[in-house]
């Protein structure tokens, strides 16, 4: 029987009333409808505050409500409260602790509140994230940021504000897990980096708080153990107390998880009997968290669903590595395992919560895709505009989803699993996308070995386009443009994919690179090319099983080759009288380093470099002097011309000269770096070995060096060896961080003392370890007295770029004429 | 004397300067978009009262400068530092420079170092009107008053209400509404100086600190209400926030005292006034979108049968923002009678309208079975009308494209300030985006367009498919995009360019804006009143290269589906 009232509608009489909520910053404008005889109605809000319809009381437990008392409710007590909550020290107070709501304290909060309690501390955790505390965070925190990562500088800033003597932002690396056997178990790059944004947000000496910023390596057992109690030693406890607190504190940490699945199997439970079971894929910092989560298991429990927190379901115990050996995020597994939970589970959906630009969403949504079809799921992405006008309707469509779905269930699709090739195989053309001009020394290697290769076409307009269609949208532009650039290849006429094999250098983390080349194989893959990808690794410096050291070495002189030929260029073109001849002669170069390095190997590169290095010498130049200006930053954006909007030439016709960041930086990185790791794992044979193989590599660089001592200054000649890089670092981003930033902010430093009149840190839009630089940024200008600018690039027209330039290069001259003439340039640093 | 020409992006200024640095003469107009032809008028005008002879430096500089430079042979200076350098003449304890313009707003941090002030840090506007002078021009337009009285007006405010206002095109449909409740004009302007002032320090300043003083320039400044708005968005002393006198001027003043440092060769004004004439008359090139094409069209059939006799059927009201529909349907599915009009801003009164249209149309033979209800006004209008079933309008679109066709799998839905797009598989939901907090790419910008252009959107299509060489608009905000098209009109191109040039840049906003990443299907369905616009059609197949399908009553789908799943709700 039909509700309707009749087409005649002037019978029914209604009353309306205008008022302004300011629940928000969005302060809208709200119409209250009274009808005779029934409660208010309103309407006008932005959000849904006062859209939602009478509540479907059901007898479903608030599984997030009851989630976030077993992570934040130490005592029993007092969770309801929206306030700082206190916890009481295990004995007389040695002071104070205070510990931000946000990021992992959504997870390790329990480990870390007995912890310090043990050791005799009062903990301090801060109120919940509120709207007032967004706004505060919005001012104050890097711009370019996530939500989540802003969010706490609001929460450390109400901490400053409770008298406390300490504030715990320790350096999160790695997260413990028992079922993997991945090489790394990062956090995200931004959540690692908390502790040096913060640092250049606040200036904690001055506000007599200290900070414990203590680089924290959980998935790393012995480590996390000497850390913690070292930090137990230094905050006052003895030996035993240190022990006890940190047995405590692993305790607390056993019985939290123990509830948590408890309720999870609560909740499998109910959906078993029919419930609408939806886990709500996201990282318990911004989908536990009510003031960032835009109420959506809320929505969504008002609807008659039953949302899961994603850290109740037993993800542990699926085993993500076979599935995906490439994923080195702690969160990304954790999600990746629970699709597979709701993959598995009839009656189990789920809502993706992501946020605007988050760097690891952007690929770990590729995998959920592919291992939930035929079996949709929502996004949601929150932004800091939170008031998403939309999110009732959407909820509401993606429930109308699924009641029909469950009506007529639809297959599941097998998932593909993607694995690069290890070794290279002689019977193949090897493609690489063209990332810098070392590319063709890199060719030119190879087929000295006997590989067949050949580098792509330079990323164009079209590769732009194609990468772009078969992207997420938030994958990094690095990742855009060699996707479609293989894409490009792969619609070649005469193409053979069995003949074929695409280059991909690969990474294990933390940042995205180290999905690069599964993405692209499943994207191939789904248009129906089974190309083989050869993905080379940092973490074992490039070793490749069946090359050996002679290749490494030939490709190592060919990378620092071109690195100098680089620097001949730079200092050569702005200068030159005869506009394009500079160009020229490098173009030729080039050519002849390839066909040299394919015929006679270094000793052939050796033999044709000194010609080289006469040529430039002939080019007239002109007098004058430029400012000097370095770029660092994100390496395929910083050297690619086309993904910088050719930032190079630019600024050589508004009167700049340039260097870049050598490539060959990050080969010596990786050596480093693997020194370190061999050491650390008391593997002492590869530690000698790789110590040998560094010592050679470096001799190599003195070889090279001196064949161009004729052109090229003392300063330019040899880079400074990474430990110097990374000890310039380390006031800003400590070398705990594995990864790029720590070169950029080091060879930033290392430009700065070399007299440069002007940084420019370059980045793809969103790029996590660019977005920790830029945060870091305003401090290290400032300590270096240099002007510095962080260029984002998303492939997009550059808005103002040249205004932009045009003004830094003013203050790079300004710098110029500033400094003492006594350019320590000429004597390099190190 | 010194010369000192800023070309911005809506206007030019020139000022001529004394050995002192005093300003002895100056120009400001609007460029119309042909910036060489104003600047030689200008200088024309300027010259018949001072002697070109006696000017012995020439600097340019703003967004055009660069272009005019190498026609004056004139050294071109960028406009931040131009700025940077009269400030420091004029008010060397500024610490913060805000200017706002038309298209460009900045902000700039200076310091003082060995006594003289240097640009340390600055910000640019991006893609988005919201924090520019643009947004507070369209809006007066709106309210139908010049930014003269504007000024005047807004200063009078007293309690100047919210707008929330950050895309220019939903602060409209806020203004409507407070005009509609009978909000004075002068607190809606000040309500919208202080849109622009936090959308100022949202999305340009971005963090960066306001140091005191704080010197407020570029054409907005003109604006007192805007002085009071900084003022108190900024929470700013008395003084705090200094307007110079030649508010306007800074950049030229600046680029004609660096035209001073140098050692110039004196102006000669007679080869380079030539110079520039030449340069002046030739047309500038626009970039063009190939011909609108459409392909053959389905062959709508819109009729209605006639009811007489007692039938029993179901009702499906779609609540918009901009307009409210209303059907019913007969047992089978069959559409019975459809019903458009506008809301207004109160969809009560709407739905009230639509009941009594239908009910006079054939209440006496529809025996109501269901009544469903969908659309943002949903909630309200199901409680007031008594409704069975109240669905969200992505699952009611949805329903109505399988019912139309069964093996759709692509669905685009444009209306007047909402889009959405959606992706099925078998009739079912799969994926699907609603456009977020941006206005490109829906349909209330084209109505407005045809408006200004003072045309119907019946001839706006005409037209469209008649133009030759459609114009390109680029995808962007459609603040901008209105003022690109007042040059191009300024210009004198063809009204059928610029409307074919609108359908295209809605298609191209929609496609980048809305469906984004989500891959495109190959049974295309278009929806929604939009769907209504032939051009949007052609420009939609001539961008994707695939067939489009407008469905019959393709205005009112939305009602469609609702009214299909009451009737399968309630049989």
């Amino acid at each position: 029987m039909t509700r309707f009232k009749g087409f005649d509608l002037s019978e029914r009489p209604y009353k309306t009333r205008n008022f302004t909520c300011r629940g928000c910053p969005n302060v809208c404008r709200i119409t209250e409808v009274g009808f005779a005889g029934e409660p208010s109605f309103y309407y006008g809000s932005r959000c849904d505050r006062f859209d939602e319809r009478a509540k479907e009381e059901r007898d479903l437990p608030d599984l997030f409500c009851r989630r976030n008392e077993i992570i934040f409710d130490c005592d029993g007590k007092n969770t309801s409260t929206e306030g700082t909550l206190r916890f009481a020290p295990h004995g007389a107070p040695r002071g104070r602790i205070g510990i931000p709501r946000a990021l992992l304290m959504w997870e390790l909060f329990p480990f870390f509140c007995e912890f310090f309690r043990s050791l005799r501390y009062e903990v301090v955790l801060s109120l919940k994230t509120n709207q007032e505390l967004v706004r505060t965070s919005l001012a104050g925190a890097p711009p370019t940021a996530c939500l989540p990562v802003k969010v706490v500088h609001g929460h450390v800033e109400a901490l400053l504000g409770e008298g406390i003597d300490i504030l715990f932002i320790p350096a999160l690396i790695d997260a413990a897990h028992p079922n993997t056997r991945t090489k790394t178990n990062y956090n995200c790059p931004l959540v690692q980096a908390q502790p040096y944004i913060l640092a250049s947000g606040f200036d904690f000496p001055s506000l007599r708080v200290e900070a414990i910023t203590t680089p924290l390596h959980f998935y790393q057992e012995g480590r996390i153990r000497e850390e913690l109690l070292s930090l137990a030693r230094r905050l006052g406890g003895s030996r035993r107390q240190a022990e006890r607190a940190l047995a405590a504190a692993w305790e607390a940490e056993r019985t939290t998880k123990e509830r948590l699945l408890a309720l999870g199997k609560e909740a499998l439970e109910l959906v078993a009997t029919g419930a609408t079971g939806l886990v709500i894929l996201s990282r318990p910092y911004n989908g536990c968290d009510r003031g960032l989560n835009l109420r959506v298991p809320e929505k969504l429990r008002a609807l008659g669903a039953l949302p899961i927190p994603i850290d109740c379901l037993p993800w542990e115990e699926v085993a993500v590595d076979p599935l995906y050996p490439f994923m080195q995020w702690h969160a990304g597994k954790r999600i990746l395992a629970a699709a597979e939970i709701v993959r598995k589970t009839d009656g189990l959906w789920t809502v993706y919560l992501s946020h605007f630009s988050c760097g690891p969403d952007s690929f770990i949504t590729h995998y959920v895709r592919e291992a939930l079809r035929g079996k949709p799921f929502l996004t949601v992405e929150l932004d800091e505009h939170s008031a998403d006008a939309g999110v009732i309707t959407r909820l509401e469509a993606y429930l109308d989803s699924i009641a029909s779905l469950k009506r007529r269930p639809r297959p599941l699709e097998p998932r593909p699993i993607p694995r690069p090739r290890e070794a290279f195989d002689r019977k193949k053309t090897i493609y690489l996308p063209y990332m810098v001009d070392h590319n063709y020394a890199m060719v030119g290697a190879l087929a000295h070995f006997g590989y067949q290769a050949e580098t792509l076409p330079p990323p164009d307009e079209e590769s732009l386009a194609l990468g772009r269609k078969h992207a997420t949208g938030g994958e990094c532009l690095p990742f855009i443009l060699t996707t479609g650039d293989f894409l490009k290849l792969v619609r070649r006429e005469g193409f053979d994919p069995a003949r074929s094999c695409l280059f991909m250098a690969t990474s294990t983390g933390p940042c995205r690179f180290c999905h690069y080349f599964a993405a692209q194989k499943m994207i191939l893959k789904r248009l129906g090319y089974d190309v083989d990808f050869i993905a080379l690794e940092a973490y074992d410096a490039y070793t490749i099983k069946d090359l050996g050291t002679a290749f490494r070495r030939t490709t190592w002189y060919s990378i620092a080759a071109v690195d100098l030929l680089q620097k001949l260029l730079w200092q050569t073109r702005p200068y030159e009288v005869h506009p394009g001849e500079t160009e020229t002669i490098y173009r030729e170069a080039l050519k002849r380093i390839e066909a040299a390095l394919a015929e006679g190997g270094i000793n052939g590169l050796l033999r044709v470099l000194p010609g080289i290095v006469e040529h430039f010498l002939k080019v007239e130049r002109q007098e004058g002097e430029r400012s000097l200006i370095g770029i660092v930053g994100e390496i395929y954006v910083r050297a690619n011309p086309f993904s910088n909007a050719d930032l190079v030439r630019l600024i050589e016709e508004l009167g700049g000269e340039v260097r870049i960041s050598p490539v060959g930086e990050w080969l010596s990185y990786t050596f480093y770096k693997k020194l370190g790791d061999t050491r650390l794992r008391g593997e002492w044979f590869a530690h000698i070995k790789t110590r040998l193989e560094r010592l050679v590599l470096r001799q190599d660089e003195h070889r090279l060096a001196r064949v161009f001592t004729a052109a090229l200054p003392a300063w330019e000649l040899e880079e400074p060896p990474i430990e110097v890089v990374t000890r310039h670092s380390e006031p800003y981003i400590s070398e705990a961080y594995r990864g790029e930033p720590v070169l950029t902010v080091g060879k930033a430093v290392d430009y700065a003392l070399k007299d440069f009149d002007g940084i420019i840190n370059v980045m793809p839009f969103s790029c996590m370890p660019g977005t920790m630089v830029a945060a870091v940024s305003a401090r290290t200008k400032r300590d270096h007295q240099i002007p510095w600018i962080n260029l984002t690039f998303d492939g997009q027209e550059q808005t103002h770029l040249r205004t932009r330039l045009e003004a830094f290069l003013h203050q790079t001259e300004l710098h110029r004429r500033a400094s003492t003439g006594l350019s320590p340039r000429a004597s390099p640093q190190a | 004397m010194q010369l000192g020409i800023d070309v911005g992006s809506l206007t030019i200024k020139v000022v001529l300067l004394d050995g002192g640095g005093e300003v002895v003469a100056d120009r400001y107009l609007p460029s119309q978009g042909v910036p060489l032809p104003t600047v030689l008028s200008a200088l024309d005008e300027l010259f018949c009262d001072h002697s070109p002879e006696r000017i012995h430096g020439v600097s340019v500089t703003g967004s055009g400068g660069r272009l005019l430079g190498e026609h004056l042979s004139a050294q071109y200076v960028n406009e931040l530092v131009a700025q940077t350098r009269s400030v420091e003449l004029y008010h060397p304890e500024a610490r913060i420079i805000i200017e706002i313009g038309g298209q460009d707003s900045k902000l700039l941090v200076l310091e003082e170092r060995d006594g003289r002030l240097v640009l340390v840090d600055f910000a640019l506007n991006t893609q988005c009107a919201a924090g520019t002078g643009s947004f507070l021009e369209q809006q007066a337009g709106r309210l139908g008053t010049t930014i003269e009285e504007f000024s005047e007006l807004a200063t009078q405010a007293k309690d100047p209400p919210y707008i929330a206002g950050r895309c220019a095109v939903f602060a409209k449909s806020d203004i409507v509404h407070l005009q509609q409740v009978g909000t004075p004009l002068p607190e809606i302007l000040g309500g919208l100086c202080l849109a622009l002032a936090r959308n100022f320090c949202s999305d340009v300043a971005r963090g960066k600190p306001f140091h005191r003083p704080i010197l407020f320039q570029g054409g907005v400044s003109k604006n007192q209400g805007m002085v009071r708005a900084f003022e108190e968005v900024l929470g700013l002393r008395p003084a705090e926030l200094i307007v110079p006198e030649h508010q306007v001027l800074m950049p030229a003043i600046g680029a004609a005292l660096i035209a001073g440092e140098q050692d110039g060769d004196g102006l000669k004004w007679k080869d380079t006034r030539e110079r520039l004439r030449q340069a002046a008359s030739q047309e500038v090139g626009v970039a063009r979108h190939s011909r609108l094409v459409m392909r053959e069209a389905t062959p709508l059939q819109d009729s209605l049968p006639v009811l007489k006799r007692q039938t029993p059927g179901f009702l499906g009201i779609d609540v918009g923002s901009i307009s409210t529909k209303a059907v019913a349907i007969d047992a089978e599915g069959r559409l019975l009678a459809k019903v458009y009009l506008w809301t207004r801003a109160d969809p009560l009164e709407a739905a009230k309208e639509c009941l009594r249209v239908l009910g006079e149309g054939m209440g006496r033979w529809l025996k109501v079975r269901g009544v469903a209800v969908t659309g943002s006004g949903r909630e309200l209008v199901a409680r007031y009308v008594g409704a069975d079933v109240v669905k969200n309008e992505i699952t009611g679109q949805a329903r109505a494209a399988a019912a139309i066709d069964p093996e759709v799998d692509t669905v685009f839905e444009i209306g007047g300030q909402d889009s959405k797009y959606i992706r099925l598989e078998d009739g079912i939901v799969v994926d699907f985006a609603l456009n977020k907090a941006c206005a490109a790419g829906t349909g209330s910008f084209l109505e407005e367009q045809a408006a200004r252009l003072a045309i119907t959107v019946e001839e706006l299509v005409e037209l469209a498919l008649s133009s030759p060489h459609p114009v390109q608009l680029g995808e962007r905000c459609t603040v901008f995009m209105e003022s690109d098209l007042i040059h191009h009109q300024q210009r004198g191109t063809a009204k059928g360019d610029l409307t074919a040039g609108l359908a295209y840049s809605i298609a191209i906003n929609y496609l980048n804006r809305v469906v984004g990443d989500i891959p495109i299907g190959q049974r295309i369905l278009f929806q929604g009143g939009v769907a209504g616009n032939r051009a949007v059609v052609a420009a939609f197949e001539n961008l994707l290269g695939s067939r489009i399908t407008v469905p019959p009553h393709f205005e009112v789908t939305g009602a469609v589906g609702v009214a299909l799943i009451a009737q399968e709700v309630l049989g």
